[in-house]
């Protein structure tokens, strides 16, 4: 069986009294593109800081694609941490040389790399130009290609469309998707954007306080809880849809919907009955539709 | 997959990254033009000594401060070694020596951009040792820059003559100080992590060191004049002369005497072993008090 591309167990990490990563542990299969999610101060890049070495772990172990010494998991990872450094006296494409020297890449070697990584994110005509006179969005992109000096087989990415205008994070999802299809990257991708994440990710995991509160693939997670069996129904009288609702024995009022709408659980009682029994109290329906879970529902749902 | 890097390989692109610093850039640029000046000036005054042997007194006395008392003829290529090596104390290459080494350390710590050398499959030690290398062959630049130009200058246009080994081990032992130097600030960088703590820390050391020199000075010389004794009996204290003779003979084990083996502006210090040996000690005991602190702190 192939070793996983992260395994975390019991990572932990405290700052003084204070725990900022509690005992956590997840793992990343080969070939996944993992969300992870939590609030600001969940103890996202802390955990990814510990994962990648970067800070000191307190308890834990941590291994990349089976490997546990750090200096030669980095071999495999290629990671941007918050917004990607650069010496901005240099130019885009000497800011690359110096990592592909701590790539180990001989001088020869180090020329075809960097014109692969540059084409590869789109900034070959830039390369030239000194990295302090790069737009954010470029500097996001010099950091992918930065990252993906050496062929990683995993990126580790935090927050990587902060601070984007709409056009920079399109771009941004698309190289992202890209790296994971074509070049067959796991990716390990930190974000606030639950949309976005919901739209690339095949697994995610929600962290809060440190701790893992949920883990799964997508269709798992938005299938748990109340969004499994549930209808949002419209009507111009809320209160009385409401007071109807009460009536119908079997059907659970769980609260408030969007755009005004009623949440209920019918349970055994099949929508065109509900329509039915309302109509028949009295009660004109503008809308009987399936609850649409998202992420964002999850989310709230694992953290609040 | 990444390959292994190897320490070569780190301490070359350390080494370009640091020669397209302007601090450096500047550095060298200076000292490159003060070891092409300095020997032309010294030609220009001795073609007018030579020329005006009666009446350049003036002129013959600036003559004097570089080749004492020697006239003209004592201009020579090792009075060009000594008067360039005059001008790198003169306009403080360890000023910026400190700038370069609190910019290659702490700023690098606080600009986040060590994180990115350390995401790599390096280990810290060896990311430690590239940069204190390339910083190392800033340092040897500083020297030998100096001394092959002034020197090759001074040899056309001055000619041969003088005290050439002399003048150039006191550049060796100008190097030697330098590089113990330049470790000690990367220690206080590492340490402090700020470039301002950087500066501060090193401008304490030295202020520190001064003011422990002075007080041993003061302490000997009280000592040899027997006004320890007098201040003990006026107390009607016992003298406590092993421990004052224990203080004074630190004096040369002192920073300063380490890291100033040659006769500067700022000291007329000799190199003797005890210089040797506190360069040693405290060029050793900064780079393992760096490399303690970078091996444990954490690079956000």
């Amino acid at each position: 069986m192939a070793e996983a591309a992260l395994q975390v167990f019991g990572l932990t990490r405290r700052y003084g009294a204070r725990v900022v990563v509690d005992d956590l542990h997840l793992q990343v299969e080969e070939g996944d593109v993992y969300g992870f999610l939590g609030p600001n101060g969940a103890g996202k890049t802390t955990a990814m800081r510990c994962m990648l070495g970067l800070i000191r772990r307190d308890a834990g172990n941590v291994s990349f694609f089976g490997e546990s010494d750090p200096v030669a998991a980095r071999r495999h990872i290629g990671a941007i941490i918050e917004t990607p450094s650069f010496h901005p006296w240099m130019s885009g494409r000497a800011n690359l040389a110096q990592a592909t020297a701590y790539a180990g890449l001989t001088p020869k070697e180090s020329g075809v790399e960097i014109d692969r990584v540059l084409e590869r994110v789109g900034l070959s005509e830039r390369a030239k130009d000194r990295a302090g006179t790069y737009s954010l969005g470029m500097k996001q992109r010099l950091g992918i290609a930065r990252a993906l000096i050496g062929r990683p087989r995993l990126m580790m990415l935090d927050e990587p469309t902060n601070g984007l205008d709409p056009r920079g994070m399109a771009e941004m999802r698309e190289l992202i998707r890209s790296l994971s299809l074509h070049d067959r990257i796991t990716i390990f991708i930190s974000s606030h954007l639950l949309a976005e994440v919901q739209a690339m990710c095949n697994r995610i995991g929600i962290i809060q306080h440190g701790k893992l509160r949920a883990e799964g693939r997508v269709e798992e997670l938005l299938g748990l809880g109340i969004g499994e069996s549930t209808l949002e129904i419209g009507s111009p009288d809320v209160d009385a849809l409401r007071a109807a609702l009460a009536a119908i024995v079997g059907v659970d009022v769980l609260g408030q919907g969007r755009s005004g709408r009623v949440i209920v659980r019918p349970n055994e009682v099949k929508p065109e009955e509900l329509n039915a029994r309302l109509n028949a109290a009295g009660v004109a329906v503008s809308a009987i539709v399936p609850t649409e879970r998202n992420l964002e529902d999850v989310f709230l749902e694992v953290t609040r | 997959m990444s390959a292994t890097p190897s320490l070569a390989g780190i301490v070359r692109a350390e080494t370009v990254k640091l020669s397209l610093r302007t601090s450096v850039r500047l550095t060298l640029a200076v000292l490159i033009l003060l070891s092409i000046g300095s020997p032309i000036l010294l030609f220009l005054v001795k073609s007018m000594v030579v020329g005006a042997t009666v009446t350049t007194t003036t002129t013959a006395g600036v003559v004097a401060t570089v080749a004492p008392a020697q006239g003209p003829a004592a201009v020579n290529v090792a009075s060009a070694l000594e008067s360039v090596r005059f001008f790198h104390d003169l306009f403080l290459f360890r000023t910026l020596l400190i700038a370069v080494v609190a910019v290659s350390f702490a700023g690098e710590f606080v600009g986040r951009t060590l994180r990115e050398d350390v995401l790599r499959p390096v280990s810290r030690t060896q990311v430690l040792l590239a940069k204190w290398l390339a910083i190392q062959v800033f340092v040897a630049a500083g020297a030998l820059v100096p001394v092959l130009i002034g020197g090759l200058l001074g040899l056309a246009l001055l000619g041969t003559g003088g005290d050439v080994t002399a003048a150039l081990s006191s550049w060796g032992l100008t190097w030697a100080g330098d590089a113990g130097f330049a470790t000690m600030v990367m220690a206080i960088s590492l340490a402090t992590r700020s470039v301002p703590g950087t500066i501060g820390g090193t401008v304490l050391y030295w202020v520190f060191d001064k003011m422990l020199r002075l007080l041993l000075l003061a302490l000997e010389a009280a000592r040899d004049q027997g006004l320890l004794e007098k201040l003990f009996a006026a107390y009607n204290l016992k003298p406590l002369t092993p421990i004052s003779d224990f203080f004074i003979a630190l004096r040369p084990f002192l920073p300063s005497s380490a890291f100033d083996l040659a006769p500067s502006v700022f000291s007329s210090a000799s190199a003797g072993w005890q210089g040797f040996l506190a360069l040693a000690l405290y060029t050793a005991g900064s780079a393992a008090v760096a490399w303690r602190v970078f091996n444990r702190i954490d690079i956000d």
